[in-house]
C-alpha cells in the first residue's frame, strides 16, 4: 500500500505530456537550458533508474531539491508541517464536539422538531465551500466583530490556536454535514437494535442504558467514519490556508504550483498521503481496542 | 382413510392477487424529498439555461460608472470591481460550472461501475489489483490529488476533466464491487446462470440493474463534490479559467474587496449551496424512491 | 380469582414510511399464575408487536393506541419509561429474544450482563451481584460459568447465547416471562434442550409464560394454552390438546395440515393457499376469507370477532360448527 502511495505520487507528476523539463522552464528557454535541467533531475535516464533513485532517497528521508529554492525539500516542508498538523487537530476536534452531540440529539428525538433541524442544517453545510464559509465567517468575526484575527498565525502558542480557531471550524465543516448524516443513522441503528431492548427491560435507568450501551456501541462505527473521512478534511485544509494566509503545508504546495517546482509537489502529496495512512491506522487501532469483536486471539 | 382426510380440509380457492409495488414513477411523485430535490435542481438548471435570457447583461459587459455597488435595482446582486453585473455573472458562472460537474462525473461513473461490476463478479487477479489501485487513490487527500493532477496536466476545463477521470472513479468501483458480489450469489442469479444465459447477459441484464442504483444515488453526491472541488480550484486559479465567469474565481475576487463591497464573495457561494441542496435532496429522494422494499 | 395477567383489547399502530396501520387489533387474553401461554401465527401477524406492548418496548414507529394491561391487579401505563419505579418494586416481567446474538450488548462481557440487573435494579453489591451471575449461569445449564462470565457475545454458540438470553431475562427476578420466538434460530435438538430449561424454571419458580411462536411443533411441549393469530387480531384461542385436535377455525386447520406430522409421514404437507395479505390492504370482514374454503359473501361483509365454540374454547369463524363436522366426518 505505502508502496503503492509512492509509485503514484512518482508518475503523478511524469504524467505532463511533453517534457517535464521544458514545460518547467517555459516555451521561450533556450535549449541548453533544457538539455541542462533534463540532466539535473535525472529525466535523460531510463524511468526505472528514476523511480530506483528516487525510492532509495526517500528510504533515507531525502524527498529531492527543490528547483526554485536549490535546497532539499524536506528543509522547505518541515517549517509548514506543525502548524498544518495542529490546523488537523484542531479541525478534528471541532468535527467531533459539533457531529456527535447534534447527530445525538437528531437520533434520540427522531421525526421530531430538533431531528428535523439537524438534518436541515447538514443539507445546508453539504453544498457549502469550506472556503467560502471562510470568507463569510472573517467578514463577520474578523472584520466586523474583531474576535479572531484575519490571517496569520502569530508568535506564541496560544496566538496559534487562537488564529486556528476559524480555520478549523471551516475545515471541520467540509466534512461536519456528512458526519452528522451517517452517524444519525448509525445511532439509529443501534438505538433500534435489540440489544437496547434488552437493556431497557431489565429496568436500568435510562442515562445509565445510553451511556453504556448505546453511546459504547456507537463509538465505533463514528471512529471508522472519522478516519474515513479525514482525508477529505486534510484536503480541504489546502484551500483553508489560502483563506486564512496560514503558511503551512497546503500553501506551500500552491506556492511550489505557482512556480512549478514539482520536486516540492511531489514530495508535499507524499506528505499528505501518509498523513492519511497514519490517521488511518491510528483509528483502526483505537477501534480494534474497543471492539472485541475485533480484537485478535 | 387418506382420501377422506384429503376432503375433511374443504377445497381452499386460489388466493386473491396480491398488489403489486407502485411504479417508479408514482413512488417518486409521492417522496417529499425526491420532488423537493426535483424542484429545485430544475429551477436552477432552467435558471442557468435561460441565462442569456435572464440575465440582463452579458457577463462580460463593463459598467464603468458602478462599479462595486451592492444590490441595485439596475444590478439586482450589484456588480464586481470592473463593474460586471454579478447576477449574470452568477447565472454564466452556474453555466460553466454545473456542466463542468455534470460531464466530469460521466467517465468516472461509466468506468467505475464497469470496473467494479467485472470486479465483483469475476474476482481473481484482476480484482485484487485493481481493488490495491482504489485503496492507493483513497489514500491521498482529495484535493490535493486534484491539485497535483490539475498542476501535472494543465490548469483549465480539460485538465479538470482528466484530473477526476483519474480519481472520481473509485467509489463508483467499489461501491458497485460490493453489490455485484451480494448480487452473485443469490439463487436467482445462480438460477440464470444454471439456465445456461451466457455470462454478457447475466451480468447485462440481471445483475447490473441491481446494483447500478447505489451508483445512481451516489452519483448525486458526487456531482456536489465535483462541484464543490471544481468551484475551490477556481478560487485558486487553477480551473476553469478567465475569462469564463466561474463561482470560484468570482469568491476569490471578491476576497480581495471584502472592505469595500462585501457582496461580491458571497452571492456565488449561495449559488453552490443551493446547487447543493438540490442535488442532495434528489440523490435523497432517489434512495428512498429506489430502495427495495 | 383474578388472573395474573390481563391484557385487554391491545391496538397497537405501526408507522412504516408514512403509511400507518393497526398491525395489533383488539387482542385480550389472559394469564393465571405459574401458566403458560403459546401465540401462534405466521410471519407479520403481530404476535412480536404484541409481546412488546406488553413489555412497554414498541419499537419506534409504533404506538400503543389503546388497551389495558394489568399486571398483579396493577394496571401498567405507557411505555416501559413512563411506568416508573414502583412498577419494579412489585411483580416483574421480562422478555427474552428470538436472536441472541443480536440483543445482547456485542462490547460486554455476559457475565457483565447478567449481573447487571441485580447490581442496579435489584441494589445488589457488586460481590453479591456477580455471584448471582454465576448462579444463573449455571441454573441456565451453561458449564464452567466462571469462564462463560468473561466471554463476548460473539465467542458463544446459538445455543449458549440463547441461554445467556434467559439468564439475563431471570436475573431482574420476573415472575413473567415473555419469549419471542426464542428457538426459532436454533438447531431442533437445541430447541428441544431449551424448552425443556423454560419448563423447570417454571417449575422451580412458579414462572409464567408467553410464548411467542410460529412453530406449532412446538407449542405442546411448551404451553397449556394457546391462541392462534392471523394478521393482528386472535382467531382461535383455548388449551392447547383442544386447540391442536379439534381446531375451529380455518386457518387454525390449515396451519396444522401445512406442519409435518410424524405420526403420519406419508401424507404431503397442504400449503394454506394465497399470502398473507398487506397489511395496508387488508380484505374485508374476516381478513381470512380469500384464503378460506368455507368462504361465504357473509364472511366478506362481516367483521368476525372471537365466540365461544367449546369449553374454555373460543374460535373467530362463522363457520366453526360446519369445519367441526367436516372434521368429525372425516375421522369416521
Amino acid at each position: 500500500m505505502l508502496f503503492g502511495v509512492v509509485v503514484v505520487t512518482f508518475l503523478l507528476l511524469r504524467l505532463i505530456p511533453g517534457d517535464p523539463a521544458r514545460t518547467l522552464l517555459g516555451v521561450h528557454a533556450p535549449h541548453s537550458a533544457v538539455i541542462a535541467l533534463r540532466h539535473q533531475l535525472g529525466l535523460d535516464k531510463p524511468i526505472w533508474i528514476q523511480f530506483w533513485h528516487y525510492a532509495g532517497g526517500l528510504v533515507h528521508g531525502n524527498l529531492g531539491t527543490s528547483i526554485y529554492y536549490q535546497a532539499p525539500v524536506t528543509s522547505i516542508i518541515a517549517p509548514c508541517l506543525p502548524l498544518t498538523a495542529t490546523l488537523v487537530l484542531v479541525a478534528t476536534v471541532f468535527a467531533i464536539v459539533i457531529t456527535v452531540p447534534l447527530a445525538a440529539l437528531a437520533a434520540t428525538h427522531q421525526e421530531r422538531t430538533s431531528d428535523h433541524a439537524v438534518r436541515l442544517f447538514s443539507l445546508l453545510g453539504l453544498g457549502m465551500p469550506s472556503f467560502w464559509l471562510g470568507i463569510i465567517l472573517v467578514v463577520f468575526f474578523s472584520v466586523d466583530l474583531h474576535w479572531f484575527p484575519v490571517g496569520g498565525y502569530g508568535t506564541t502558542f496560544w496566538q496559534h490556536l487562537h488564529s486556528l480557531v476559524l480555520p478549523g471550524l471551516c475545515a471541520a465543516f467540509g466534512i461536519v454535514p456528512v458526519l452528522i448524516r451517517s452517524l444519525r443513522v448509525g445511532m439509529l441503528e443501534v438505538l433500534g437494535a435489540d440489544f437496547v431492548a434488552t437493556a431497557r427491560a431489565k429496568g436500568l435507568r435510562p442515562w445509565r442504558v445510553t451511556l453504556l450501551h448505546v453511546a459504547r456501541n456507537a463509538l465505533i462505527p463514528t471512529l471508522t467514519l472519522l478516519g474515513i473521512n479525514i482525508a477529505y478534511l486534510i484536503g480541504g485544509t489546502v484551500v483553508i490556508e489560502r483563506v486564512f494566509g496560514l503558511n503551512g503545508l497546503g500553501t506551500a504546495m500552491l506556492t511550489a504550483i505557482d512556480v512549478r517546482d514539482f520536486p516540492v509537489v511531489q514530495g508535499i502529496t507524499l506528505i499528505y498521503a501518509l498523513g492519511v495512512i497514519g490517521v488511518i491506522l491510528v483509528t483502526d487501532l483505537i477501534t480494534a481496542r474497543l471492539d472485541p469483536r475485533v480484537r485478535l486471539r | 382413510m387418506t382420501t377422506a382426510t384429503a376432503t375433511a380440509l374443504p377445497l381452499f380457492e386460489p388466493a386473491q392477487e396480491v398488489a403489486g409495488r407502485p411504479s417508479f414513477w408514482s413512488r417518486a411523485l409521492h417522496s417529499p424529498t425526491f420532488m423537493a430535490g426535483a424542484v429545485i435542481t430544475a429551477t436552477i438548471v432552467a435558471l442557468v439555461v435561460l441565462s442569456p435570457v435572464i440575465g440582463r447583461y452579458s457577463p462580460d459587459a463593463l459598467d464603468p460608472l458602478h462599479p462595486l455597488s451592492g444590490p441595485s435595482a439596475l444590478h439586482w446582486l450589484g456588480t464586481d470591481e470592473l463593474g460586471r453585473d454579478t447576477w449574470s455573472r452568477v447565472l454564466y458562472g452556474g453555466r460553466t460550472d454545473l456542466q463542468v460537474g455534470v460531464l466530469a462525473v460521466i467517465f468516472p461513473f461509466c468506468f467505475g461501475v464497469f470496473i467494479g461490476t467485472v470486479c465483483g463478479y469475476f474476482g481473481g487477479r484482476l480484482d485484487t489489483i485493481v481493488m490495491r489501485v482504489v485503496d492507493v487513490v483513497l489514500a491521498f487527500p482529495f484535493y490535493v490529488l486534484i491539485i497535483a493532477l490539475v498542476f501535472a496536466v494543465g490548469v483549465g476545463t480539460h485538465g479538470i476533466y482528466i484530473a477526476f477521470g483519474l480519481t472520481d472513479w473509485v467509489v463508483y468501483a467499489r461501491t458497485t464491487r460490493s453489490a455485484t458480489l451480494l448480487a452473485r450469489n443469490l439463487d436467482w442469479v445462480a438460477a440464470a446462470q444454471g439456465g445456461g444465459l451466457s455470462r454478457a447477459r447475466v451480468l447485462w441484464r440481471h445483475i447490473l440493474p441491481n446494483t447500478i442504483t447505489q451508483a445512481i444515488v451516489y452519483s448525486m453526491s458526487d456531482i456536489v463534490i465535483v462541484i464543490l472541488a471544481v468551484v475551490a480550484l477556481g478560487y485558486l486559479g487553477l480551473g476553469i479559467q478567465p475569462p469564463a465567469p466561474d463561482w470560484g474565481s468570482m469568491i476569490y475576487d471578491g476576497q480581495n474587496f471584502l472592505q469595500n463591497d462585501q457582496w461580491m464573495a458571497v452571492f456565488p457561494g449561495i449559488a453552490v449551496v443551493f446547487t447543493g441542496i438540490g442535488l442532495s435532496l434528489l440523490g435523497d429522494g432517489l434512495a428512498d424512491v429506489l430502495r427495495p422494499e | 380469582m383474578t388472573p395474573f395477567l390481563e391484557v385487554e383489547d391491545l391496538v397497537v399502530e405501526m408507522r412504516r414510511h408514512g403509511a400507518a396501520f393497526r398491525a395489533v387489533k383488539g387482542v385480550s387474553f389472559s394469564l393465571e399464575r405459574g401458566d403458560a401461554l403459546a401465540l401462534v401465527g405466521e410471519s407479520g401477524c403481530g404476535k412480536s408487536l404484541t409481546l412488546r406492548a406488553i413489555m412497554g418496548l414498541l419499537p419506534s414507529g409504533g404506538r400503543l393506541l389503546s388497551g389495558r394491561i394489568v399486571l398483579d391487579g396493577v394496571e401498567l401505563r405507557g411505555g416501559l419509561r413512563g411506568r416508573g419505579r414502583g412498577y419494579h418494586q412489585g411483580e416483574r416481567m421480562s422478555i427474552v429474544f428470538q436472536d441472541a446474538l443480536s440483543a445482547l450488548n456485542p462490547v460486554a462481557t455476559v457475565g457483565s450482563q447478567i449481573a447487571e440487573a441485580p447490581r442496579h435494579v435489584l441494589g445488589l453489591g457488586r460481590r453479591a451481584s456477580v455471584e448471582r451471575a454465576l448462579e444463573l449461569l449455571h441454573l441456565v445449564g451453561i458449564p464452567d460459568p466462571e469462564r462463560r462470565y468473561r466471554a463476548y457475545p460473539h465467542e458463544l454458540s446459538g445455543g449458549t447465547r440463547q441461554r445467556v438470553m434467559i439468564a439475563i431475562a431471570l436475573s431482574s427476578e420476573p415472575a413473567l416471562l415473555l419469549c419471542d420466538e426464542p428457538t426459532t434460530a436454533l438447531d431442533v435438538t437445541i430447541q428441544t434442550q431449551i424448552i425443556a430449561l423454560l419448563a423447570d424454571l417454571r417449575v422451580q419458580r412458579g414462572l409464567s409464560l408467553v410464548f411467542v411462536t410460529h412453530d406449532l411443533s412446538v407449542v405442546s411441549q411448551v404451553a397449556e394454552q394457546l391462541a392462534v393469530m392471523y394478521t393482528g387480531r386472535l382467531v382461535e384461542t383455548g388449551p392447547t390438546a383442544t386447540v391442536l385436535a379439534e381446531p375451529r377455525h380455518p386457518y387454525t386447520a390449515g396451519l396444522l395440515a401445512a406442519a409435518l406430522d410424524v405420526d403420519t409421514p406419508e401424507r404431503e404437507p397442504l400449503a394454506i393457499p394465497g399470502s398473507i395479505p398487506d397489511p395496508l390492504r387488508l380484505p374485508s370482514g374476516c381478513t381470512f376469507h380469500p384464503r378460506c374454503g368455507l368462504a361465504t359473501p357473509e364472511c366478506v361483509s362481516t367483521d368476525v370477532f372471537l365466540a365461544p365454540v367449546g369449553f374454555g374454547h373460543c374460535a373467530a369463524c362463522l363457520h366453526s360448527s360446519q369445519l367441526a363436522a367436516v372434521q368429525g366426518a372425516g375421522r369416521a
